[in-house]
């Protein structure tokens, strides 16, 4: 069921874009490091003039697909491209949520806030990496605890534009 | 909206109930919240870790790295030397308790360095194994009856927790048994713990999870004895030490190990 659940996601989220036949829309896929998962991420790109809007879907690959507990992360980028040449420099402001269910009474829910910097080759096909700091807010569900970190996050990925 | 409907679908999926497969086995944070793992939340051996990992009640207690300093306290800390995890530099065994008051890990939280008595309160009702390292050629050299007497302090603080001393051979072990604690010793493997004298006097052994097999661990225990392996960090590790049924995990991810565990 999780197995058919994950490909489903993966297909709706590639989905997204089919259609659009215009430049400023692409999809991306990448990989990130974050201190508590590797995640593996897709997220729709939607650049306006010089800002780019970008929701996105992670899924923690330890935890999802070495042990079959879903962990997933929804979020939202907001960058600026500084130059628009064929490497741009990007700052961008994320926010995003995560949770993992670890026993039945408790599942631990992030809430990340990050800043950083995306550095992209633009071309047909994209190849960006991009590097930020991250404020974790770990949120206990069963004890209403609450740890707050700080830590770096690392993403490198593909830029697709359809 | 697609990626919150969907994120909503993923989660209902994900919240199917969950029951212990390794009933037997009980979860440790090794050194708190795991050694040397960049998905623990705070630095191993320190008042914070150790909290967090209490918090989930699934966890039996903790594991902590005990070294004593020139003043006769006994410190949290796992390494020999303060150099590559603190602000600090020499050993531990060099310093007074001042100067190690004024250390603290590197890192964004800096954490303190806590002494022994200030985690009494955070054990109490629950299990904490103290690793009592004896490392040499550094610093001051205490007698047996100074380091003792720091660990006797500690156990008047205690309410109700169950102690495992980790050592690495069985000269004190009356002196554990008087203050009722198990005394672990640290082998290398099956074969090197029946070959220690007395071994018989101990109430178990520790060793790193890839030395021995399941029929070893069932072989000890069946001797009336309790297995603690430690060293498992991947997910893989983590499912084949549970599956060879020892008494005691240390894990350096506590999340991983619980969710292998209550599947």
């Amino acid at each position: 069921m999780l197995r058919f659940a994950l490909i489903s996601s993966l297909f709706y989220c590639f989905s997204f874009n089919i259609h659009a036949q215009d430049r400023d829309f692409g999809i991306s896929i990448g990989l990130t490091y974050t201190p508590t998962d590797f995640f593996v991420k897709a997220a729709c790109n939607i650049t306006d003039k010089r800002f780019q809007k970008s929701p996105f879907l992670a899924l923690g690959i330890n935890r999802t697909f070495f042990q079959q507990r879903l962990y997933p992360e929804i979020g939202f980028q907001f960058s600026y491209i500084i130059n628009d040449q064929k490497i741009r420099l990007l700052p961008y402001a994320q926010m995003s949520i995560a949770r993992l269910k670890i026993t039945n009474d408790n599942a631990h829910y992030w809430l990340n806030n990050e800043l950083g910097i995306r550095l992209e080759w633009h071309n047909k096909r994209d190849f960006g990496i991009q590097f930020g700091y991250r404020n974790l807010n770990e949120f206990w569900s069963f004890n209403k605890r609450l740890d707050k970190a700080f830590d770096f996050g690392f993403t490198t990925g593909i830029y697709m534009v359809l | 909206m697609r990626f919150i409907t969907l994120f909503i679908v993923l989660i209902l999926l994900s919240n199917c109930k969950k029951e212990d497969k390794f009933k037997d086995v009980k979860i440790f944070g090794h050194a708190g919240d795991g050694l040397d793992m960049s998905t623990a939340p705070y630095q191993e051996n320190t008042l914070e870790a150790i909290e967090y990992t209490l918090s989930y009640p699934e966890v039996a207690g903790v594991e902590i790295d005990i070294q004593w300093s020139k003043d006769g306290t006994a410190w949290l800390f796992h390494d020999e030397n303060l150099d590559s995890q603190t602000n600090g530099s020499g050993c531990v065994r060099s310093k007074t308790d001042s100067e190690l008051e004024s250390i603290h890990y590197q890192g964004v939280q800096k954490e303190k360095l806590p002494k022994l008595n200030e985690i009494a309160t955070l054990v109490s009702n629950r299990k904490v194994i103290l690793d009592l390292k004896s490392y040499g050629g550094c610093g001051v050299e205490l007698s047996n009856q100074e380091r003792q007497a720091a660990l006797i302090e500690f156990n008047s603080l205690l309410t109700n927790t169950e102690v495992y001393a980790i050592v690495q051979d069985l000269t004190d072990v009356n002196f554990y048994n008087n203050l009722g604690w198990k005394t672990i010793l640290e082998v290398y493997n099956k074969d090197s713990y029946f070959a220690v004298v007395n071994w018989q006097n101990s109430s178990g052994c520790t060793l790193r999870n890839e030395s021995i097999t399941s029929d070893e661990i069932h072989n000890i225990q069946s001797k009336g004895k309790e297995v603690i392996l430690f060293n498992i960090k991947s997910p893989k590790a983590i499912k084949k030490s549970l599956k060879k049924g020892p008494d005691i995990i240390l894990s350096d991810d506590i999340k991983a190990t619980l969710i292998q565990k209550i599947r």
